[in-house]
């Protein structure tokens, strides 16, 4: 009788880091591809996916805005990830974001006062983003309870809030559509000519990334937030209180997705449209993916967020070539997602076939 | 590998295809023909791209459009290239036609009214390529408006509507509370009325707004609170989908049953959708957007429309022009369904006045002959394409002046009528403030609503209760 089994071995040295983001990138856009041609009977050419998404890859100028934001997202979110906080609440930090900047931009009377506008919205912004975060973050800090499911219950907390604000008193007066008037047009971000991005936007980016390097790596709470991620016992030894370090792991991570929400409203929406759990960008959710495929590592993060904003921007070029429907860019990001999760067990574990007689 | 150096090589990489695609995008996007005379060669070969909001497949406006689209594409297929991209929301917009001018698209249909403030940022800063806005007022030397509006279909439905319900409760779905549709609930029960009231029914109208222009599970339920809750057995409805129309086939059947105490009835919009309720479907609103779509490309491509004059371009097309018309579904030959043929012996048998004239008619003559008097207007059509044009619609009838006044020849005693012989929005007319309810709106008897009027329609006409979200 010969048996087989699979026997899973932890590896001694494991894989370097950078094969599990290359592979999945690499086999992600394979395997979506030929899934597509697949399911599509024939119809979705291959050549013209893979020219879409090459295309995309070559247009910086176009990929600018996402990029940014993405790249902001994805480092907010790599500050609770660090610290095993998982922040799955960044759609309702975005939101509170942009409904605090609304009512600073349209309500507030600064709306079209120069700088002041766009540093209360930004502030305010920020804040009342940390606050939604604050609110899962307590209890998850104190009493243990679940973040998971908690930021992702309130992202739609947040939809409804917005929804609620933009269908009755905040909606535009002219026309009575279901969205809020165009903020002034003071307080948007300056765009640079011939791309999608704005000049505060990439100020923005590069602060944040800098901010959050010197966060991380130069200061007390920034090395607990790291230690916090393997070991919560060596804080208390040290006499840090691992409760503090997990609200503010979230509360950070919740202001910095904030920044984002700021720079989307006076960037690029300038109005708030409803329903948002239909309308909005979903930055926060693919902020997650982007954190991931970083492997929480600072530096890489604009890269993952360059590639999966090609890959969204991918996803109108093949509408446009006629090979495909809006769905297709999210067969290709579930598709990377999926084998970076499989891929990042190999890089640490690696399965031998035994037969036995 | 070494991982910095990979990152690095990346990001090199990066910078110089990214500086690279830069001024390859500057160039082609344009700005070239900036501060220089403006002499326009119409493009040897149109390329034109259709954003929309919806799914194709929603069979109801973005359907319209993209059947359209296919009108055209076929028609002018020696010099017309076409795309379209779906499900494209405000906040997808701008990468959108960023994405189609970079692929040298040259004129850009943008079909929903959330894409305007976007479309109109993007016109300037195209300003080579040519936009179409469908449903908004912003407009600018690249960037014209168009629209076929319904609400003269929607006053014959409810004409139709005010003989067939028993209850004298009529329902109505609406995407949202926005003057388009707020226009054509006030038109549907202008119609109701007018009949209703001549065979002693006190009309109603409950409306109930979902919110969404596409949401078949929202409508439904809207539909069902209706029905259940308000007593209605004829409901029309602004959303894009069918479920609507299903629901009351469901509901028409039982009915004819046995298993419940009323039918109800509907009328279909947008596109043809008979067949999916041919018991309960008794008319509707259909659209021919290629009949715009049609005229636009063909002065694009004879160099009449340039991307310097388009700021007075907006079309508002009525059932003269043929862009929409009465109707819930199309045969094979092309001809149209106008009433549904089940229901035709009972209108002919429901007898009213007709008040323009003082007869006697049935309730299918009536219809018959509304419907004639909006598709007979000969010089409403040339007036119906451009902004500084609208206000001269809703002047009725002029009379030129004789060549001796001892003596007029008889041309100079006949009426001219610009707009149509009837006009639905005609006083006396009462109704409400929509956003102030306390606030009393009066048309008095005989004004005419002119297009601005009508384009920005904030009030209910009494007999329509607002029932709210669901």
């Amino acid at each position: 009788m010969a048996s087989i089994s699979l026997v899973v071995v932890k590896r001694v040295k494991p894989l370097p880091s950078w094969v599990a983001p290359l592979l999945s990138f690499t086999l992600g856009i394979a395997v979506a591809t030929v899934l597509l041609w697949i399911v599509t009977l024939g119809r979705t050419d291959p050549i013209v996916v893979l020219a879409s998404i090459g295309r995309a890859l070559a247009m910086p100028q176009l990929l600018l805005k996402n990029f940014a934001l993405l790249t902001i997202v994805g480092i907010g979110l790599l500050v609770s990830f660090k610290a095993s906080v998982f922040n799955i609440g960044g759609e309702g930090q975005f939101y509170f974001a942009i409904i605090a900047a609304t009512w600073i931009a349209l309500f507030s009377g600064v709306g079209a006062i120069a700088i002041i506008n766009k540093v209360l919205m930004l502030v305010v912004g920020v804040l009342l983003a940390g606050f939604w975060a604050l609110i899962a973050a307590l209890p998850r800090g104190f009493l243990g309870i679940d973040e998971v499911p908690v930021t992702l219950l309130m992202n739609y907390i947040a939809y409804y809030i917005v929804d609620y604000l933009v269908f009755n008193p905040w909606r535009e007066p002219k026309y009575k559509y279901p969205r809020t008037p165009t903020i002034p047009e003071e307080s948007w971000f300056i765009r640079i000519p011939g791309t999608t991005g704005t000049i505060e936007l990439i100020l923005l980016t590069v602060v944040v990334m800098a901010g959050i390097w010197y966060l991380m790596n130069n200061t007390r709470l920034g090395l607990a937030i790291n230690v916090m991620g393997s070991n919560p016992n060596v804080l208390r030894v040290v006499g840090i209180n691992p409760s503090l370090i997990v609200v503010s792991s979230l509360v950070i991570s919740g202001m910095i997705v904030g920044i984002a929400g700021v720079s989307y409203l006076a960037g690029e929406a300038h109005l708030i449209t409803i329903p948002a759990e239909a309308c909005t960008p979903m930055l926060g959710y693919t902020g997650i993916l982007v954190a991931w495929l970083s492997m929480l590592r600072i530096a890489y993060v604009p890269v993952a967020a360059y590639i999966v904003s090609a890959l969204i921007n991918a996803g109108i070029n093949i509408q446009i070539a006629g090979a495909g429907k809006a769905s297709v860019v999210d067969v290709f990001i579930g598709t990377i997602l999926l084998i970076y999760s499989i891929s990042v067990i190999f890089t640490e574990y690696s399965v031998k076939i035994i037969v036995k007689r | 590998m070494n991982a910095k150096l990979l990152a690095g090589l990346f990001i090199t990489l990066l910078v110089i295809v990214g500086v690279a695609a830069f001024y390859a995008g500057s160039i082609y996007a344009g700005g070239v023909v900036v501060g220089e005379a403006k002499t326009w060669t119409p493009p040897e070969k149109v390329k034109a791209a259709w954003i929309y909001v919806g799914p194709v497949g929603d069979f109801g406006w973005t359907y319209a459009h993209d059947v359209a689209r296919r009108v055209v594409a076929t028609l002018f297929s020696d010099w017309l290239e076409t795309t379209y991209v779906e499900r494209v929301d405000e906040n997808k917009i701008a990468e959108v036609i960023d994405n189609l001018v970079t692929q040298g698209y040259n004129v850009i249909f943008a079909t929903s009214f959330e894409h305007m403030e976007k479309t109109y940022e993007k016109a300037e800063q195209y300003p080579n390529v040519m936009f179409f806005h469908c449903s908004g007022y912003m407009r600018r030397p690249n960037m014209a408006t168009y629209f076929a509006d319904l609400y003269q279909v929607y006053y014959l439905n409810g004409l139709i509507a005010g003989a067939l319900t028993k209850t004298g409760h009529i329902g109505y779905v609406a995407a949202h509370r926005i003057p388009e549709v707020v226009r054509h609930i006030n038109a549907f029960a202008i119609g109701a009325k007018e009949v209703g009231e001549q065979l002693g029914k006190d009309i109603k109208v409950h409306v109930i707004e979902i919110g969404d222009w596409f949401n078949p599970e929202k409508a439904k339920s809207a539909a069902m609170l209706l029905y259940t809750q308000y007593n209605i057995d004829v409901i029309a409805f602004t959303e894009d989908s069918t479920a609507i129309i299903e629901y009351a086939q469901e509901v028409t059947e039982k009915y004819l049953r046995g298993e419940v105490d009323r039918p109800l009835y509907v009328f279909s919009h947008y596109s043809p959708g008979y067949v999916y309720g041919p018991d309960a479907v008794v008319s509707g609103q259909l659209v021919r957007w290629e009949v715009i779509y049609i005229d636009i490309l063909a002065k694009i491509k004879a160099g009449v429309y340039t991307p310097y004059n388009l700021e007075d371009v907006d079309y508002w097309y009525l059932l003269n022009t043929g862009a929409v018309d009465l109707g819930a579904h199309i045969y094979k030959n092309g001809s149209v369904m106008h009433i549904n043929p089940k229901f035709i012996p009972m209108l002919k048998g429901i007898e009213v006045t007709d008040k323009l004239t003082g007869e006697k008619v049935s309730v299918y003559e009536l219809v018959a002959r509304r419907y004639e008097m909006f598709k007979s207007a000969p010089l409403l059509g040339p007036l119906q394409l451009t902004a500084t044009t609208h206000q001269y619609e809703s002047i009725d009838k002029i009379n030129i002046p004789p060549i001796d006044p001892a003596s007029p020849d008889p041309q100079s005693q006949v009426d001219y009528y610009t707009g149509t012989v009837f006009e639905p929005f005609t006083g006396p007319l009462r109704g409400y403030n929509i956003t102030n309810p306390s606030q009393e709106v009066i048309i008095p008897a005989g004004k005419r609503l002119t297009h601005d009027d009508l384009w920005t329609m904030d009030w209910f006409l009494s007999c329509v209760n607002y029932v709210g979200k669901p």
